[in-house]
């Protein structure tokens, strides 16, 4: 008979309560709702879960390893597979190093604690220097300033928002995107529209007008990437005021020093560069100050401005000096069940190696993404030669795809470990299957330290993997086996992990066998917060305790043991912008580029989901109004957008307010998409607008790629010949 | 809430991911519904269909404009309950 698991969604870190119904056969899922008894999270519900049945069942899925013959790809068993890639990479290692082989993941591989854990297993068994991830492209810029101020890349403090008073929001649409970034904030932005309603001011920082701009009482149209101007602006007015505080929960070094550079700082200078009028950064520095509670909050805009880290460290600044710092109402640390640093280890170990060609350094263990088209293409000792990619498409989410896709083809090796053929993995050699959420069960163990209340939910399996498909980590494990090569770089490990499956294949007890449900159980016991039977025997979460305030200053892993203000880094990389002119307007390319978010869209993988974006489906781009009529445009036109990188097309929507002179067009779209399995022709829909991005400039410090703030020029390629009269004319380019 | 002056476009059923506006298109009380509905003990706020909206016919039930203020009852009639929380 039919039945019902408790899960939550993978998707984004909502982590939204599922209640999933499953079929007789147990094979398959006959319905997604949220579950209104998880006590954390439900209200962020949206299509993307409901209809993950379909990403699941997606009918281009691999669902066997798949061997490149020629121009189409083969069935293969994975002891073929596993047999194949060992070889050839150990011989790659043997002849040329491990850093002669790289890899690459995406977002949807660090939503799951196991398969990430086992996947740096696999690359340090490999020993490679040569790893590079999505992070690079959207969350470094919260690492640097977490490490440099906190002493671990990962300690975010997540807001605390049912007793705020005044928000400062920049980079979020969260109206759209939910109030997650690496905080994990629950039904986030209806909570924020309650407390407005009870009388919280919101303050919403953003070149464009969103929905979210629009339920702001007041909407500070920043200049792009200049956020960073506009915070140590309002942090000049409250210090200059006397409205600062001595933050009460967390002791602090370094705040003189920091203070001096804002003293240095010219307010009329600030005020240029992000074009905010003196008086209305006075008046923000003025609520927020003195407002009961506040709390400034950055996501991933800023990240993308090419200034971005420097924007973060002020914002952590800003929170510090008006005591909202593991404060009620303000940003709250939770401490979790497990030792943070340690499991944060475990997904992104930390490593010295530079790279080759730029000597840059890791930023969380692994190199900006922006350089791996270059360390392939680029003969010499270190040389790329092979490429490992799990869960991610790079050459969509990066820059200068067309760059990346040519390295890719030029490489001995590609192996893509992913749920469906997509552009990065076109010149793939294997394929190998990966699976969906809703046939995985494990704990996040690094998720429960940034969420806003102590909970924890153990993700249960609703149905088995498709066919023969096998969850990643076995493979990652059974591949470094073959490879003779150690997991995790100790040795020993093979022998226990070998040793381990053959006592639980010979008692028939599973859970002697090596697995992720080990490190759970370990972490989790270490922590002494809270029991893992405690968190399996509820289904529906684990409230395991009341909020409580003051952990930061127990957990900063600093050497000063204190809250770092003033990081040489940061000092320096803020001091250097000060003393640089602010930027010139380049008449050839009078547009910025800005990015938004579709609320039924998210990064690159879902897009062709039907279920999804039934309205249209497709990216375009966003102009405001009159920037439009100055170009002699009409909605639904179609122009050419070209950066000194590269040119896209596409149709032309306008803005619903915003600045003049920026271009927003959303980012995830353009990947085509193969059927590996049939060799028919792949589907696509949008375009790639990372392709205008360029790989050489990049924020300093979090080596992130101008994904906003690129500058481009817009022409006008044809009109419309049909106006079709629909309110929201969409771009629809179902192409080969 | 949906208000008065609904079309009956159901563009909202398609984005919602509770299902909880209807009529629905596939449902034969379509055809002869003044008006669509939304049941407000389904509903999880995500706002999805009032941005959908071709002509703004829908409003969070607490912010409600005057002139369509019994349109909460109205709403919540249809599905035979009283108004939701």
């Amino acid at each position: 008979m039919a039945t019902q698991v408790f899960t939550h969604c993978h998707y984004c870190v909502s982590l939204c309560g599922l209640v999933v119904d499953i079929d007789e056969s147990r094979e398959n899922v006959t319905n997604i709702a949220p579950d209104r008894n998880n006590p954390f999270s439900w209200g962020d519900f949206c299509r993307k879960g409901q209809t993950a049945a379909e990403i699941r069942n997606h009918p281009k899925r691999i669902t066997t390893p798949m061997r490149r013959v020629g121009n189409s790809y083969i069935p293969a068993s994975y002891e073929e597979a596993i047999k194949d890639i060992s070889q050839r990479l150990n011989r790659i290692i043997d002849e040329q190093g491990p850093d002669a082989v790289g890899s690459y993941h995406g977002n949807p591989l660090g939503h799951n604690f196991g398969d990430t854990n086992m996947f740096s297993g696999l690359l340090a068994a490999i020993g490679t220097g040569n790893r590079f991830w999505v992070g690079s492209l959207d969350q470094n810029s919260l690492h640097v300033v977490q490490e440099q101020m906190f002493g671990c890349e990962l300690m975010s403090v997540p807001t605390d928002i049912d007793g705020c008073d005044c928000f400062l929001l920049l980079g979020m649409d969260p109206a759209i995107s939910k109030f997650g970034w690496i905080e994990v904030i629950p039904n986030g932005w209806n909570r924020v529209l309650a407390a407005r309603d009870r009388g919280a001011d919101l303050i919403v920082v953003d070149p464009r007008e969103t929905q979210t701009t629009q339920k702001a009482r007041t909407h500070v149209m920043v200049a792009p990437g200049q956020d960073w101007a506009f915070l140590l602006a309002v942090i000049r007015v409250i210090v200059d005021n006397g409205w600062n505080r001595q933050p009460e929960a967390v002791p602090v070094a370094g705040l003189e020093k920091f203070l001096a550079l804002v003293a240095q700082a010219s307010l009329d200078d600030l005020s240029r560069r992000c074009d905010v009028s003196v008086e209305q950064i006075t008046d923000v520095a003025r609520r927020f100050s003195h407002a009961r509670t506040a709390a400034c909050v950055t996501h991933t805009g800023l990240a993308h401005s090419g200034n971005g880290t420097v924007g973060e460290w002020l914002s952590q600044l800003l929170n510090i000096i008006t005591n909202r710092m593991d404060m009620p109402g303000g940003k709250r640390y939770e401490r979790g069940y497990v030792d943070l640093p340690r499991a944060w280890s475990m997904m992104a170990p930390t490593s010295r190696h530079q790279s080759r060609l730029r000597g840059l350094p890791t930023v969380a263990g692994f190199h900006s993404t922006a350089e791996m088209a270059d360390e392939m293409l680029t003969p010499g000792d270190g040389q790329i030669k092979a490429m490992l990619i799990c869960s991610g498409n790079p050459v969509v989410s990066g820059a200068d795809g067309d760059k990346l896709d040519k390295a890719l083809s030029g490489l001995e090796l590609l192996v893509a470990v992913d749920l469906v053929q997509r552009e990065s993995h076109r010149h793939a050699h294997w394929l190998i299957p990966g699976t969906h959420w809703l046939e995985r069960e494990g704990l996040h163990l690094a998720f429960g330290s940034i969420m806003d209340k102590p909970f924890a939910q153990y993700a249960r399996r609703c149905v088995p993997p498709l066919g023969q498909v096998r969850e990643e980590w076995r493979f990652f494990v059974d591949l470094a086996l073959a490879m003779k090569r150690p997991l995790f770089g100790l040795k020993g490990t093979n022998s226990v992990i070998r040793l381990s499956r053959r006592l639980a294949k010979l008692s028939g007890l599973e859970f002697l066998e090596f697995s992720p449900a080990w490190f759970e159980w370990l972490m989790v016991s270490m922590g002494r917060r809270v029991k893992l039977r405690d968190i399996k025997q509820r289904p529906h979460g684990y409230l395991y305790d009341e909020k409580r305030y003051g952990d930061l200053a127990k957990s900063l892993r600093t050497t000063s043991k204190a809250i770092e203000c003033a990081p040489p880094i940061l000092m320096e990389a803020c001091q250097r912008l000060l003393g640089a002119s602010p930027p010139a307007e380049d008449p050839e390319y009078p547009f910025y580029l800005v990015n938004h978010r579709h609320r039924e869209s998210m990064n690159s993988w879902m897009n062709e989901n039907p279920g999804l974006l039934q309205q249209g489906r497709g990216s375009q781009a966003e102009l405001h109004s009159e920037d439009l009529r100055a170009l002699d445009l009409r909605e639904g036109d179609m122009v050419q957008v070209s950066s000194k990188t590269g040119s896209i097309e596409l149709t032309v929507t306008a803005a619903r307010g915003g600045r003049r002179g920026i271009i927003s067009i959303p980012h995830g779209w353009g990947s085509r998409i193969f059927n590996a399995i049939q060799g028919s022709e792949p589907e696509s829909w949008g375009v790639n607008r990372n392709r205008l991005i360029s790989d050489k400039h990049l924020d300093f410090l979090s080596q992130t790629p101008l994904l906003n703030t690129t500058r481009v020029k817009v022409k006008p390629v044809s009109s419309a010949d049909d106006a079709n009269g629909s309110v929201m004319p969409m771009s629809l380019i179902a192409r080969s | 809430m949906i208000v008065g002056t609904c079309v009956n476009d159901a563009v909202c059923t398609e984005v919602c991911p509770v299902n909880c506006i209807q009529p629905g298109p596939q449902s034969p009380d379509y055809l002869t519904a003044e008006m669509l509905y939304i049941d407000p003990n389904v509903c999880i706020d995500c706002d999805a269909c009032a941005d959908a909206c071709p002509i703004d016919a829908i409003y969070p039930a607490q912010k409600l404009p005057d002139e369509w203020s019994e349109y909460a009852a109205i709403n919540a009639a249809y599905f035979g309950a009283g108004p939701g929380p």
